[in-house]
């Protein structure tokens, strides 16, 4: 029985994720657009509702396309190691108060250590594609998800300090329990997150594994269909796991008025933090590669060592 | 059968199927996605016995870390020409596998004849306990580990700078 119910609640939340990808690419174009001054996509159903539908329909029946010097096995696998690790950390992620799928004890570690596999399909992809392209993009993902990495977890700690728990529920528990979302005594910790969350998903003006200006697209070059289709869902699905966290960690998480249940709270809060990845992309120039490993390793890690050093100086004086 | 013993089971047959694979497959790549896989199932059964913080440093460490790290040492070496010679003889095949099943045997006897006492502990292993342990007991232990890989480190980016001259 209690199987039955952990199978259920992963498909729900598959399916629920599915819609949410779908339109957090439609809510990212209407973003982008505006801030061009244009409409963005508004063809496909009222407000242009049904147009990530279409590119879905499209990838889905596009012919599927292996290159012939590729290496096959791994090249199949590749995509689903990149989707897999993405959609298993929401299993430690509370949507609301009652709503949520395991209260593990290591919740921050959990999500820290599954997410970084994305990064094993990621090579996978860009070495069994067999093309120049796919390999330095690969190569460069990774070297920057493996730089960007340390300051993420380091800017996470603050808080794990601060509420003396690793539970993603005891997390918000505590912020309830003191009144204050953690932005406001973690502040530095949370810019430290938000910078270098969009290096870890490759996102722009980080997006240098996929500069279509000098890798035509990245790792994913050689692929077409719904393997692309697959590659695509698994960054969007980690952008959504990301803000989660963030909103857990640093944003109370489910806590907000009673007036709106505490679902519709998270998921605002979620939205607001990916607003600010539209806005950033359609604001920023793409960062120099050089320039980016430089201001992880000189800048946002001892930021981010400094960061722990406060909280924890804080936390023994003050007796928080 | 209980679901436990369901996942100990499906866990149990995959981490010794793609144990066999890493040996068995004939390229390097594919070797590495079956330890990767391999890794995963040995932390599927931390999971399973409760040592939830053993298992996803199991999944940091040598899921996430190690197999990189081999992948990085596949791309930037030449190791398709490179074989492990001829096909051993007769004879050194019967002696390793009655030196394999000698020591299987060994183990065997030794597992079977431990007597675990029953620990009704809950949270043994968990990330607080070892903290403590860790920075209690073993501080000086510990520390010293972190001087010498640090000296690892520089020792190794200094050697690798000296090269690229």
């Amino acid at each position: 029985m209690d199987l039955l119910y952990m199978v259920l609640f992963a498909v729900v939340v598959l399916l629920g994720l599915l819609g949410g990808v779908t339109y957090a690419i439609l809510f990212e174009r209407k973003v982008i657009g505006w801030m061009q001054i244009r409409n963005g996509p508004n063809r496909h159903g009222p407000w242009g509702l049904f147009q990530t539908i279409a590119d879905v329909l499209k990838l889905l029946m596009k012919e599927d396309i292996i290159p012939a010097a590729a290496d096959r096995k791994i090249f199949v696998l590749a995509p689903i190691l990149a989707f897999a690790p993405s959609f298993t950390v929401f299993a430690v992620l509370s949507w609301s108060d009652t709503l949520y799928a395991a209260d593990l004890n290591i919740g921050v570690l959990y999500f820290l250590g599954v997410s970084s596999m994305t990064m094993l399909g990621v090579l996978m992809g860009g070495w069994s594609s067999n093309n120049k392209y796919s390999l330095l993009g690969s190569i460069r993902g990774v070297a920057q998800m493996v730089s960007y990495e340390i300051p993420l977890v380091l800017s996470v700690l603050g808080v794990v300090i601060l509420s003396g728990t690793m539970n993603l529920r005891g997390i918000v528990q505590y912020q309830d329990d003191i009144g204050m979302w953690f932005i406001i005594p973690q502040f530095l910790g949370f810019v430290i997150y938000l910078i270098s969350a969009i290096a870890e998903l490759n996102r722009s003006p980080f997006d240098l594994p996929e500069a279509e200006s000098e890798l035509v697209s990245g790792y994913h070059t050689e692929y077409s269909g719904f393997r692309y289709a697959f590659f695509m869902l698994a960054e969007y699905t980690y952008a959504i796991a990301i803000s989660a966290f963030a909103t857990t960690l640093f944003l109370g998480g489910w806590l907000g008025p009673a007036f709106l249940p505490g679902i519709v709270w998270f998921i605002l809060k979620m939205c607001i933090f990916m607003f600010i990845w539209f806005w950033l992309r359609a604001t920023l120039p793409r960062a120099r590669v050089d320039h980016l490993m430089q201001f992880g390793w000189k800048v946002l890690i001892p930021l981010a060592l400094l960061n722990i050093v406060i909280t924890a100086v804080i936390k023994v004086w003050m007796g928080w | 059968m209980s679901s436990q013993m369901i996942f100990f089971l499906a866990f149990a047959v995959i981490a010794i199927a793609c144990a066999v694979l890493v040996v068995k497959l004939d390229r390097i790549s594919h070797r590495i996605v079956a330890m990767a896989f391999n890794f995963f199932a040995v932390a599927g059964l931390y999971f399973l016995l409760g040592a939830e913080f053993i298992g996803i440093i199991q999944i940091i460490v040598y899921a996430g870390a190690v197999t990189i790290l081999f992948i990085f040492g596949m791309m930037m070496t030449e190791h398709r020409h490179i074989t492990f010679g001829n096909n051993p003889r007769r004879v050194h095949r019967i002696l390793s596998l009655l030196g394999v099943g000698t020591l299987l045997g060994l183990m065997l006897y030794g597992i079977l004849n431990l007597d675990l006492p029953a620990d009704n502990e809950q949270f043994y292993g968990s990330a607080e306990k070892i903290g403590v342990e860790l920075y209690g007991h073993y501080v000086v232990a510990f520390i010293g580990i972190g001087f010498l890989l640090t000296a690892a480190l520089i020792g190794a980016i200094v050697i690798a700078r000296k090269e690229a001259k």
